[in-house]
């Protein structure tokens, strides 16, 4: 029998890979407005927030922003920098929130409030780095688009989440051990 | 059996089908009003008259009433930004990707296109007063 951290090990291992293919397939969807992501690969981030101790969530966080970085050539730019911040504060927001609030909050709730972290940071990034004061024309666009992006990806979670017997699965593992 | 007044609206139905909790409701209504608020505060002002064209070099303002093509500097290279029928875009950029050569074209006041790899970010703002009285400015 594979002792917990084993699972675990082999958890975020399979969360990474997933996190990745998933970019990839994001990569693929056309987009009707330049900077609009459905944010696809935030979905395992997004089911670690219940799966993964502290530590295994930081760095499922920066293999996925690696991995969409690789795949879109952007590591080695500001891009990936912009991802970073993305990807960490809505991962902060989403497992702060779960501690918070615990099942009062479904993923439904956590998605939207990620997406708006996240749009917030890369916002507040491109002030300070790019575009200074004119960065808040930018503001209105990205709260929306976050509102979007995170209400679906957050109902598809939900359902996912109601449906899947893996979860279900491994959701026991991570609590029970 | 229950009566059509007991059976729940729409919004219940919908909730108890994603499992959506109150929190999740509070979550997404406090996100639709930064949204709403955000776009109120910084698109509601006067009526659509000219372009600010922002680079690390400086600020330029164009009336949108005249066609004209022009130059800046970008962190990657020229940039040629062009303004037609009231509308100014992208139209070369040096950098990789061409996101911001293919974005449609601006005119509304609040409305923006931004070169991402070249830091050149193109705005859309009010005053019909100013639209007469100078052909470009540097700001």
């Amino acid at each position: 029998m594979r002792s917990s951290a084993d699972k675990r090990a082999r958890l975020a291992s399979f969360l990474a890979a997933l996190a990745f293919f998933l970019s990839a397939v994001e990569y693929m969807l056309p987009r009707p407005v330049p900077f609009m992501r459905l944010g696809l690969a935030n979905l395992p981030i997004l089911l670690a927030v219940d799966l993964l101790p502290f530590g295994g969530f930081i760095i499922l966080v920066v293999v996925k922003v690696l991995g969409m970085s690789l795949l879109t050539g952007s590591l080695f730019s500001y891009i990936a920098l912009f991802s970073l911040a993305g990807t960490m504060a809505s991962a902060l927001v989403m497992r702060g929130l779960r501690l918070a609030a615990g099942r009062k909050l479904s993923y439904l709730g956590l998605c939207v409030a990620g997406a708006m972290a996240s749009n917030l940071a890369q916002v507040a990034l491109a002030r300070v780095f790019v575009f200074g004061p004119s960065a808040r024309y930018m503001l209105p666009a990205f709260l929306g688009l976050g509102l979007v992006s995170g209400t679906l990806l957050g109902l598809f979670a939900q359902l996912f989440a109601r449906g899947s017997r893996w979860l279900a699965m491994v959701g026991e593992d991570a609590h029970g051990s | 059996m229950r009566g059509a007044a007991d059976r729940p609206g729409p919004v219940r139905r919908f909730a108890a089908r994603f499992g959506a909790t109150r929190l999740d409701a509070a979550f997404i209504a406090a996100a639709a009003a930064a949204f709403i608020a955000s776009a109120m505060l910084i698109y509601g002002g006067p009526s659509s008259a000219y372009a600010v064209v922002s680079t690390d070099s400086g600020e330029w303002v164009f009336p949108l009433a005249e066609d004209r093509e022009f130059v800046v500097e970008g962190a990657l290279g020229l940039v040629v930004i062009r303004i037609e029928g009231g509308a100014v875009y992208f139209r070369e950029s040096p950098c990789k990707n061409q996101l911001c050569v293919g974005a449609a074209p601006v005119s509304s006041p609040g409305q923006w296109s931004a070169c991402l790899p070249s830091g050149v970010f193109i705005r859309v703002e009010g005053g019909a007063a100013e639209e007469d009285e100078f052909d470009a400015l540097v700001r």
